[in-house]
């Protein structure tokens, strides 16, 4: 891989995480509300 | 000589900044007080800028461009990962603030006695690069030889972190945090101005050719992964948090901050190459760089936020090293001649002359950690996912276990003894003698119980 393909890597790599760790945290709430409806 | 003494001063006024009167082990090990997802992430991430982020990797860029960024990817894997399996199960568990309790929580004590002796040895290790560190910061912007300027950030920490217990840390940790982003985007900004903005360093960083082979890359997402799931920082404040949720998002606070802290490190290293070539020692990097780009009345004020933040990290392990040695070695070894908090602060003294003495033996800051990291998975990784994986029921294979552990710590302590080869790969075969030993002696282990059964 080459340094710049590299660093996108890097950027996506980061975000791929978040997305994982605020569904994973927030999760719990979305589907108490579901069950509402 | 003037210029010495005043920040020596300085630096004692940090230190007794800290200073608590300790009242019990607990209250010296962990604040009483349950810790806010604020002071959670920001204690968190205090412990984490250190040596190795600050003067260590900025070094490895310098060194191999953005190549380097083959190290920051398993690191923010293995603290992503903590938050997301480890944090909230760790904050859950009653007593779960040092590997060695967790372990203890599956195997017997002779099991978590001889994997504290390896996170000792980590801590130990990791202290050592934060000494170096401050030696090399002492030497580039305030001109005292290395080794003295070592030597005085180790005594002061030594006599604050005596005196000194958790909550005190946590709380000054939360201002040196602030301190330390502050001054590292500052230096960042004069980077930027100095050797003429992004497209510049891009252009240095294309320079570079491919530094590391596919073993190379392996074993730093062996090493800079799976360790950090045994950080004993993260142990430490994940079970002091109020609530599993606020253990996980403070990690992953932790992972924010590393990934800032790596684009401000690669443009430091990338001036570096602009700057001086390639003659320069790698630790020595960031401490030349800030010398030729700050102006010098900030110089003064930036090198101690940054001897403050390293002994900030230091201070966390001397506590954590005399803790794990009173606390999980000496202490259920039958060691009963003090109580538990005087031998804590014998076991600090302890830490802080072994961290003296392993700072000669190592070539530089991230081949400290590289070693620290490797030796600990090779040993402590298999029980403690174990351990951590369990419902707290007893585990039968205790001797595969022990000699697994010692196997896989021994394989990478010879490594390195012996000077076999790179220290980054010898986690490679670390691993690969201690998961050997574990099936081999659980299945010898299996036949001869099957047999006697039958």
């Amino acid at each position: 891989m080459k340094g710049s393909e590299l660093l996108i890597f890097y950027i996506l790599e980061q975000v791929m995480f978040w997305f994982l760790i605020l569904v994973f945290n927030f999760r719990l709430k979305d589907k108490g509300g579901s069950k509402d409806v | 000589m003037f210029s010495l003494s005043v920040y020596i001063a300085v630096l004692s006024i940090i230190g007794f900044w800290k200073v608590k009167v300790i009242r019990g082990f607990n209250a010296y090990f962990l604040s009483e007080k349950r810790l806010g997802l604020l002071e959670t992430s920001l204690t968190l991430a205090s412990s984490w800028v250190d040596s190795a982020i600050i003067l260590g990797f900025a070094g490895y860029c310098y060194a191999f461009g953005y190549d380097a960024i083959w190290i920051a990817i398993p690191t923010s894997i293995g603290v992503y990962t903590f938050s997301i399996f480890f944090a909230g199960k760790i904050n859950l568990m009653r007593n779960g603030f040092t590997v060695g309790e967790v372990i203890g929580r599956t195997y017997s004590r002779r099991i978590s006695v001889v994997s504290s002796i390896f996170v000792l040895f980590y801590s130990v290790a990791l202290i050592a690069t934060n000494l170096m560190a401050s030696g090399y910061v002492m030497e580039a912007i305030f001109g005292v030889p290395f080794i003295y300027g070592a030597l005085i950030v180790l005594l002061l920490t030594v006599f604050y972190t005596l005196l000194g217990g958790f909550k005190k840390v946590v709380e000054t940790d939360i201002l040196q945090f602030f301190l330390i982003m502050v001054g590292m985007l500052l230096v960042l900004a004069f980077v930027l101005r100095n050797i003429g903005g992004l497209t510049r360093l891009h252009d240095v960083a294309l320079s570079y050719s491919p530094a590391f082979s596919r073993l190379d890359i392996l074993s730093f997402f062996i090493v800079f992964t799976l360790p950090l799931w045994a950080n004993p920082s993260f142990y430490q404040v994940c079970s002091a948090a109020d609530s599993p949720k606020t253990a996980r998002l403070g990690v992953a606070f932790v992972g924010l901050v590393d990934f800032l802290l790596t684009f401000v490190a690669l443009a430091i290293g990338l001036a570096g190459a602009a700057l001086f070539g390639t003659s320069l020692p790698q630790d020595m990097v960031f401490p030349k760089v800030m010398d030729a780009v700050l102006p010098s009345n900030l110089k003064g004020i930036l090198g101690i936020a940054i001897i403050s933040a390293l002994m900030s990290t230091s201070d966390s392990y001397l506590l954590i090293g005399g803790g794990i040695l009173a606390h999980d070695i000496l202490y259920p070894l039958g060691f009963h001649y003090f109580d538990e908090v005087k031998l804590a602060k014998l076991g600090v003294l302890l830490t802080a002359v072994l961290s003296l003495f392993s700072m000669f033996w190592f070539d530089n800051i991230i081949d400290t950690a590289i070693f620290a990291f490797s030796l600990f998975a090779s040993s402590s990784l298999i029980p403690l996912l174990v351990s951590l994986n369990s419902r707290g029921r007893e585990a039968k294979d205790e001797l595969s276990v022990l000699i697994s552990m010692a196997g896989g710590g021994t394989t990478v302590i010879l490594w390195k003894v012996l000077n076999l080869g790179d220290t980054s790969i010898s986690v490679l075969y670390g691993l690969m003698v201690s998961g050997t030993l574990w099936l081999l002696f659980s299945v010898m282990l299996k036949l001869l119980l099957a047999k006697r059964t039958f």
